[in-house]
């Protein structure tokens, strides 16, 4: 694996992590998601200095090869295991929301009745 | 005395729902009546207030005539109802017919009712692809009922006591079409009836029927027919 790969996944790690950690600090991403990103970051790192481990890895036990594949496939593993996870995010959401909004509406309309019950009383 | 609620689901209905009321004040059954707006942009909320009965209004829309099912099994559970019937506010189901459907719930020979339009093939019989649709449906949802049923995405039907339970409180999902309304009550161990109904065609402004639903639907009701299959070992536990 050529030095500029390896130069270009270390320096988009250390973008991610500065992101991911931001964002944690910032309170704009929930930790148990930041794991992942985490990973990815951790893993773009790492192949700067893993780079046999993971020709290893891909040659003899994969079947890859070439091993700058390698990079190419976690990465869309990552993302497939995340869009999927954000999907069942997303569903449940839509769970809640659908909850919310009937709950509201009746907690709105039993409010309504109490609320307009007296004006209604004193004419 | 058993107390039965009559929910009308609207959307931009303000053209149809006066007329829809006033159909089930003066023709219908003796039941209370809530009008669940999904957050219609039109005075839906202003013509339901103006005869006096309660609505519950959506703050966003939910999507569909299925995104208000949630509102109405909440409420009818809150308020401890013996019968749920859900009428829709386009004016194409008919306040006399009520009381075909509202029978079995209340004389408990049934816990979901569906009103169909082709058992007696009277009335408005809803346009060709749609009909072929249905057909198709009812045949895979009889199968899995174990009992003929002809016109299983009605939107005129009553729901007892258990099914409104088993919404309101075990099984708190979206519910995306009338396939896994029926499934879902099926397999938890509702028992099942159809009665003949007469509906008319709506009278004013459009059904939510769009030729993109028309394309998704088939694949989204199979889908949704999976899940219900897939969930049914759950589902019995819970009356179980």
């Amino acid at each position: 694996m050529g030095l500029r790969i390896k130069l270009f996944a270390f320096c988009i790690g250390l973008l991610f992590f500065y992101f991911v950690f931001r964002s944690i600090r910032r309170n704009n991403m929930r930790p148990a998601y930041a794991v992942l990103w985490i990973a990815i970051s951790v893993f773009l790192l790492s192949v700067s200095v893993l780079e046999p481990l993971y020709r290893w890895i891909a040659i003899s036990i994969i079947g890859i090869v070439d091993a700058r594949h390698v990079i190419y496939i976690v990465l869309i593993g990552f993302l497939l295991i995340y869009v999927f996870h954000l999907t069942q995010t997303i569903s449940k959401m839509a769970d809640q929301i659908q909850m919310l909004v009937s709950q509201l509406s009746i907690v709105e309309d039993e409010l309504g009745r109490t609320t307009t019950m007296p004006k209604s009383a004193d004419k | 005395m058993k107390r039965v609620l009559v929910a009308v689901i609207a959307y931009n209905e303000g053209l149809n729902l006066a007329n829809t009321l006033q159909d089930l004040r003066l023709n219908g059954p003796a039941a209370d009546v809530v009008v669940i707006d999904n957050a219609s942009t039109d005075d839906t909320k202003a013509v339901a207030l103006a005869h006096g009965v309660p609505v519950l209004s959506h703050c966003v829309n939910s999507g569909g005539s299925m995104g208000t099912v949630m509102s109405y099994f909440l409420y009818a559970h809150r308020n401890h109802y013996d019968c749920l019937c859900q009428f829709d506010g386009d004016g194409q189901h008919i306040a006399s017919e009520l009381p075909r459907i509202i029978e079995p719930v209340l004389g408990e020979r049934a816990d979901y009712v569906i009103g169909s339009r082709f058992l007696k093939r009277e009335g408005f019989q809803s346009t060709f692809v749609r009909r072929v649709a249905i057909r198709v449906f009812a045949w895979i949802d009889s199968l899995f009922v174990g009992q003929r049923l002809t016109d299983v995405t009605s939107g005129f039907r009553a729901y007892g006591p258990r099914v409104v339970e088993l919404f309101a409180r075990h099984h708190r999902h979206e519910l995306s079409d009338t396939n896994q309304l029926l499934l879902l009550s099926h397999f938890a161990g509702a028992r099942i009836s159809e009665v003949p109904v007469r509906m008319r065609a709506r009278e004013h402004g459009v059904s939510e029927f769009s030729p993109w639903v028309a394309l998704t639907f088939p694949f989204k009701g199979v889908v949704n027919i999976l899940g219900c299959f897939l969930q049914r070992k759950k589902i019995r536990k819970i009356w179980a």
